[in-house]
């Protein structure tokens, strides 16, 4: 079973801080999910991003994993809760469980995988329907290291994203490539204000006198 | 006076015979062209110088050939056989000699009415013309004639040259003669060259136009052995003349090719030539040839009766040794068949009248009557019968007498037969390998010995038995000779006669052996007309013609024995009756007709099998439909089993049908496993066989019953779990079975001993496809519960079989809300097994996440996760809309619990969906209460920097969790805990007295924690505090006073004074005059006296002396010292 990682938190040695202290930089945190058919990579990317690691044979996931992973832009702190779900059919009924309120959706689709791209657009349409209407959807192409074999040209999904107002990047999480970029594309794109963040069901509030230095920042 | 033309002719035809001339004759050829090149050169060349000559010759050639049959100029006629021709004197003249002026000159005709008429044409033709037209040989032949004959040598070479281009094979011989007569040298050098190499093709027609002499001499030289050629060529005047010339010398040599002379004439049938040799050479008429044989026995093998009376009249010996094969003339005539030709007979009586001894056997032991008869030489065998010493009793060498032999040549009307044995022949000889006697011999000729047996019959023993212990009536079964049986058994021969040797084995038998249905049909009729014969007789191995005929599976001969009076229920050594027999032989025809014939169908063989069990062995549907038409009992056989069973496990289908036609037992109660009673459909599905069960489902058995115990309480688990087909249909995944059950009517709710339904037991087995047969079933009933309160829906959730769950859903729409008896639905039995899986399913189908088990505790979903291992069932509980505030019935949040079971992942998952981590519980503890109670140092730590937990709200005994923690958490983690606090909140206020007014330093105290205690004074801890019942770390007793020593010891600053209205010390009341003084190490309030003792206290960077208790006083001094 998926665990939360402790990488992005204090750790014990460390100087601990109470959240209502004076803060320095603002901090944010949003609802992230993966959605695209089973073996596109979904848990892969999400395990490049948050443990730097690639696993060759990746086992199926059940309903959906959850990781966090804080990242650093400019002067915010912007932590990801990611929503990492199954693609298989069966776990499709629970998709609308698992993007309510979210704030950004990773559709990932396969390359080399026609069918993949088009599932990947069925999500696209189904977010813009039900998910909430500020979403920042981004498209992945994963497995870009195997582009010697695709099937889905890079003009193709590129002009699709453009049109549906999606951030669109060709991804490997066997190489790393854009993995990192992504995320980082996301957060750019996500809005940091108090209001906005208060949207979501999940988003805690954040005042601006926390004081909360970590170590781990920008890992 | 040649013209071109001429020459032109001339020059061919020499080309022509240049290519058969030898090297000489091509040179001269070669001369002779080349002569007349230079002669037409010269004629040329004479042209050019002297025209007016040339120019004569020319015109007196041509005038010459103009007067060619004309009458002008002429002074002479030539009469031929039909005319008379014109011609000039001179003309002829100037041709030949012997036309000169001595003959011509007196005459006015020449008379050539001897020449044929085309030869006096061309002839003269040539002589005016000097043209010749020579492609005819015959023509060209008579001209050569003419040409020697007037004399005109021209003439002749041009027509021997033109002969020699077209001699061949057959015309040289006459063409040899007529050159030879006329002088052509060449033509007949060349004949006699093509006679050598052709020699021995040429014939006598070749020759016939050569005179003796001639060919005399010719073979003379043409081979070694002119008597031979003569001979051969049928000269008899050659033969004459070598006979004056060599005498009797050549007379009897061989030629090349070990032929007499005598010989060659006699095979030309000449008798002149034969008796001229004979009687003027001196021919040896008994000579011997190469090849062994005299000249009268070479004749006779050539059939040459000519020759052969030719030597008998000249009374030649007739008793010359031949070799290799011994026979005698006798023996060669009688080799020649049945067509003697008169002139043979004739030699037969000549050899007959020297009265020779006519019974010489040759190598084989053949007399001449033996080959006589073999050939069918009827003649030659009544003339030989006629001889008075014939001995028609002589055997060959491989035992064949006369009479067998004229038995086996096809005698159809046995007419010679007849006479041998009018004449005494015997019938009772036997061979002396194999004793067969004469009859036997020709019964056992299965092509053509039937007719001869029967003819025999009426002359032979009839019971003679041979080395094989077969008599002829055997053998007659044997080969399937009907007739011959018929004749033998007419003529007494005994059917019921048997002979160790053959088994014991009747002809019956014998016949039933070799299939001989004809034979068999014979010994009926015969029977029928009274005759002896027994068709119940048995064999050494006590089988009966009918056993015997069914073991061999002879299967067509059954009905003639039964008509014949078989047994239909003998019995072999092995006890089987013919229906037994016929049914192993899986011959369905021949079992029901020994039914119809009245078999016997209780009969049991020697294995107690009975022709029903053996029937349905062998898949003899028929058989056993007849049997049971005819009231088979259909129970159980001697091993127990139904006879439907049997039929059923070897997949005989239409066997079973026919039994459950004739109302066999579909259930048959029976002993199973351990001794139960089950039926016949609980084996095949317990046996897994399932075109067993669904047959037998069909055929309207018992569908619902389970097993029982047996009489006296037999059997193990299968006795008492009352499963029913459908269960155990379910339980071993038989889909088709269990669909045939179903639809046969098989009841769906029945319940086993564990008060599972069928459906129980298909989702726990896990088989798919049967769960969706069940649910698809109009009549079942999802309400059921097993022993352990389970439905099937509940059932399915606990195999996490969800698809299964969401078909039962699909059909009963309310199963998700059922409980259990501990009021727990199916979404808390999935959380409390950590289940992610069934949380996911139930919450795909929309269950309410936030009903609560129906007990004294009333836990939500989430409290109950809240406890799981499981981080993820937390965090799709609260996705799918769990509260997370709710309370339980001890007021206690999922937080809470979370806490209190050291979750941290859930308490992360809570804390970072904002659940109410300040809120309290039924003690007012918040939740940072808790994990410091519990000693959750991660969780502590989680609350601390993830939320904005109240960390100095007090419960409702006023304690903080710095309280809490003193008060209850031991070891080391208390001083983590501590820490933690402390780091996180600098200015955490913790000299805060609780209700009691106990500090967190003095409730440490009170309890030992020395390393919590140390913490709590570093950090400023007022050590002076006392509570309300007056308690301070200096007076609270503890086993050793050694841990306030080290506390005062390592006390790093001063502490903050306390306040009280007593001396902490003696605890006497400041008044006025008593006033309150504070110990600077300590902070205490001391009266004067308590605190008399002046010290520096150098570790607070105190050097001059200030007021002191008496306690820290003596710390201060001991450390003093321990610094001097």
């Amino acid at each position: 079973m998926a665990t939360t990682p402790r990488s992005g938190g204090a750790s014990g040695t460390g100087t601990a801080q109470r959240p209502n202290g004076t803060s320095q930089n603002k901090s944010c945190q949003f609802k992230l999910v993966l959605l695209g058919e089973s073996a596109v990579g979904k848990s892969s990317l999400v395990l490049r991003f948050v443990k730097g690691q690639f696993h060759e044979y990746q086992e199926s996931t059940i309903g959906a994993a959850f990781l966090t992973q804080t990242i650093c832009i400019e002067d915010t702190v912007v932590k990801f809760e990611i929503w990492d779900t199954a693609g298989q059919e069966r776990y499709h009924s629970l998709a609308p469980m698992y993007y309510r309120g979210a704030q950004a959706a990773i559709v990932v689709y396969d390359i080399q995988n026609q069918d993949s791209f088009q599932r990947a657009k069925t999500w696209v349409k189904e977010l813009h329907k039900q998910a909430s209407p500020n979403i920042v959807i981004a498209l992945a192409g994963n497995k870009a290291d195997l582009s010697n074999i695709r099937v889905v040209e890079f003009d193709e999904a590129k002009q699709y994203a453009e049109e549906n107002g999606l951030l669109f990047m060709e991804t490997s999480a066997k190489t790393g490539m854009n993995v990192n970029d992504i995320f980082l594309a996301i957060a750019k794109k996500l809005p940091k204000n108090d209001g906005a963040n208060n949207q979501g069901t999940s988003i805690r509030p954040t005042g601006t006198e926390t004081n909360r230095p970590t170590n781990n920042c920008c890992k | 006076m040649k013209t071109g033309s001429n020459e032109t002719f001339s020059v061919l035809k020499m080309e022509k015979i240049l290519a058969v001339q030898s090297d000489e004759y091509t040179k001269l050829q070669r001369c002779y062209v080349e002569l007349q090149r230079k002669y037409n050169e010269n004629i040329a060349s004479s042209e050019n110088e002297e025209s007016g000559l040339s120019s004569f010759l020319s015109r007196l050639s041509l005038t010459v050939a103009s007067l060619f049959d004309k009458n002008t100029y002429a002074d002479i006629y030539i009469r031929s056989q039909t005319r008379v021709f014109p011609a000039h004197k001179i003309v002829l003249h100037a041709r030949s000699e012997k036309w000169g002026n001595d003959l011509l000159s007196n005459i006015q005709q020449l008379d050539w009415s001897d020449l044929n008429e085309d030869v006096v044409l061309s002839l003269l033709r040539w002589i005016y013309t000097d043209l010749i037209d020579l492609q005819n040989d015959g023509l060209a032949l008579d001209l050569l004639k003419a040409a020697h004959r007037f004399g005109l040598p021209s003439l002749l070479g041009i027509c021997e040259r033109a002969l020699v281009t077209s001699v061949g094979v057959r015309s040289c011989i006459r063409f040899y003669c007529v050159a030879e007569e006329v002088g052509a040298s060449t033509l007949l050098e060349y004949c006699s060259s093509i006679i050598s190499t052709h020699w021995d093709d040429l014939t006598t027609d070749d020759f016939q136009h050569m005179s003796g002499p001639l060919l005399f001499e010719m073979l003379k030289t043409k081979t070694k052995h002119p008597l031979h050629a003569a001979v051969r060529l049928l000269r008899e005047d050659v033969v004459s003349l070598c006979i004056q010339k060599y005498g009797n010398s050549l007379v009897n040599t061989f030629s090349e090719n070990g032929i007499l002379p005598l010989e060659m004439a006699l095979s030309s049938k000449n008798a002149k030539i034969a008796k001229s040799l004979v009687d003027n050479g001196m021919a040896n008429i008994n000579a011997v040839n190469m090849e062994g044989f005299s000249l009268l026995k070479s004749a006779l093998k050539n059939g040459d009766a000519f020759s052969a009376n030719f030597l008998l009249d000249q009374n030649c010996l007739l008793d010359l040794p031949s070799k290799p094969s011994s026979d005698t003339a006798l023996h060669i005539i009688c080799n020649y068949g049945p067509d003697n030709t008169p002139e043979i007979m004739e030699v037969v009586k000549k050899i007959l009248q020297r009265q020779l001894n006519i019974n010489i056997q040759n190598i084989k032991g053949e007399t001449p009557l033996h080959i006589a008869i073999a050939r069918r030489n009827v003649e030659m065998v009544k003339l030989l019968l006629k001889v008075p010493n014939i001995d028609i009793n002589l055997r060959t060498y491989d035992e064949k007498c006369a009479l067998e032999l004229s038995l086996s040549m096809g005698d159809h009307e046995f007419l010679i037969a007849s006479i041998l044995l009018s004449m005494g022949a015997r019938t009772d000889r036997t061979n002396s390998k194999t004793g067969d006697s004469l009859l036997q011999v020709f019964a056992l000729d299965r092509h053509r010995g039937e007719k001869s047996a029967i003819f025999l019959a009426d002359f032979a023993d009839l019971d003679h038995i041979n080395f094989r212990g077969l008599t002829a009536l055997h053998i007659a079964a044997l080969n399937n000779m009907p007739n011959l049986v018929k004749k033998l058994i007419v003529n007494g021969a005994s059917s019921n006669l048997k002979h160790i040797d053959c088994g014991l084995k009747s002809a019956l038998h014998i016949a039933v052996e070799a299939n001989a249905i004809d034979a068999l049909e014979a010994f009926v009729e015969l029977k029928n007309k009274s005759h002896d014969i027994d068709f119940n007789c048995q064999d050494i191995n006590g089988d009966s013609p009918l056993s015997l005929c069914l073991s061999l599976k002879r299967t067509t001969l059954v009905p003639t024995l039964i008509r014949g009076g078989s047994d239909v229920n003998g019995k072999n050594k092995n006890n089987l009756s013919p229906l037994h027999q016929s049914i192993k032989n899986e011959d369905s025809d021949i079992s029901l007709f020994l039914l119809e014939q009245g078999a016997d169908i209780t009969a049991l063989t020697e294995n107690l099998d009975s022709a029903l069990d053996l029937s349905i062995k062998h898949d003899l549907s028929e058989v056993v439909d007849a049997l049971c038409r005819r009231g088979i009992a259909l129970s159980i056989n001697k091993n127990g089993e139904s006879p439907l069973w049997s039929a059923l496990e070897k997949g005989y289908e239409d066997v079973a049908k026919i039994l459950v036609r004739h109302g066999i037992d579909t259930d048959c109660w029976d002993e199973g496993p351990e001794g139960c009673r089950q039926t016949l459909l609980h084996r095949a599905i317990d046996e897994n066989k399932e075109s067993v069960a669904i047959f037998l489902i069909q055929s309207q058995c018992d569908l619902d019953s389970s097993r029982q115990p047996g009489p006296n309480g037999e059997g193990g688990d299968e006795a008492q779990d009352k499963a029913s087909p459908l269960h155990l249909c379910c339980h071993w995944g038989q889909t088709k079975v269990l669909q045939t059950l179903i639809d046969h009517g098989a009841n769906v709710n029945l319940i086993d001993a564990e008060s599972k339904s069928p459906l129980h037991v298909a989702i726990e087995s896990q088989y798919d496809e049967i769960i969706s047969i069940l649910l698809c079933h109009p009549d079942i009933d999802l309400k059921l519960r097993d022993k352990s309160g389970n439905t099937p829906f509940a059932t399915a959730l606990d195999f996490r079989n969800h698809n299964a769950a969401q078909r039962i859903l699909d059909r009963f729409p309310t199963a998700a809300e059922q409980m259990d008896i501990r009021g727990r639905n199916f979404l808390h039995l999935a959380i409390l097994k950590d289940d992610l899986e069934s949380v996911l399913f139930l919450l795909a189908i929309q269950v309410d996440v936030n009903s609560r088990v129906h007990d004294a505790n009333q836990s939500s979903p989430l409290h109950l996760a809240a406890a799981s291992q499981n981080e993820m069932i937390t965090r799709n509980l609260i996705l799918a809309g769990a509260r997370m505030n709710e309370r339980d019935a001890v007021q206690k949040l999922p937080l809470h619990i979370a806490i209190e079971r050291g979750n941290l992942p859930a308490v992360s998952a809570l804390i970072q969906n904002n659940a109410d981590y300040d809120a309290t519980d039924a003690d007012g503890n918040n939740a940072l209460h808790i994990a410091v109670r519990c000693a959750q140092f991660f969780i502590v730590r989680e609350l601390l920097t993830e939320s904005r937990v109240n960390a100095e709200a007090t419960n409702l005994k006023g304690r903080n969790p710095l309280h809490e923690l003193c008060r209850v958490v031991e070891d080391s983690t208390a001083g983590l805990i501590c820490e933690l606090f402390l780091e996180s909140m600098p200015k955490y206020p913790i000299n805060i007295p609780d209700m009691d007014g106990n500090t967190p330093l003095l409730l440490s105290f009170m309890r030992g924690q020395s390393p919590l205690c140390k913490i709590l004074v570093k950090a400023g801890a007022c050590l002076g505090t006392e509570n309300k019942d007056g308690i301070n770390i200096f007076n609270f007793k503890l086993a050793t006073d050694q841990l306030l020593h080290n506390l005062l010891d390592q006390l790093p600053q001063e502490s903050p004074w306390a306040e009280s209205d007593y001396c902490q010390h003696c605890t006497n009341r400041f008044t006025i005059t008593m006033r309150k003084h504070h110990c600077r190490h300590c902070g205490r309030v001391l009266c004067s006296k308590c605190s008399c003792n002046d010290v520096p206290i150098l570790k607070f960077g105190i050097n001059k002396p200030v007021r002191v208790c008496t306690v820290c006083f003596n710390v201060l001094q001991c450390g003093n010292g321990s610094l001097s």
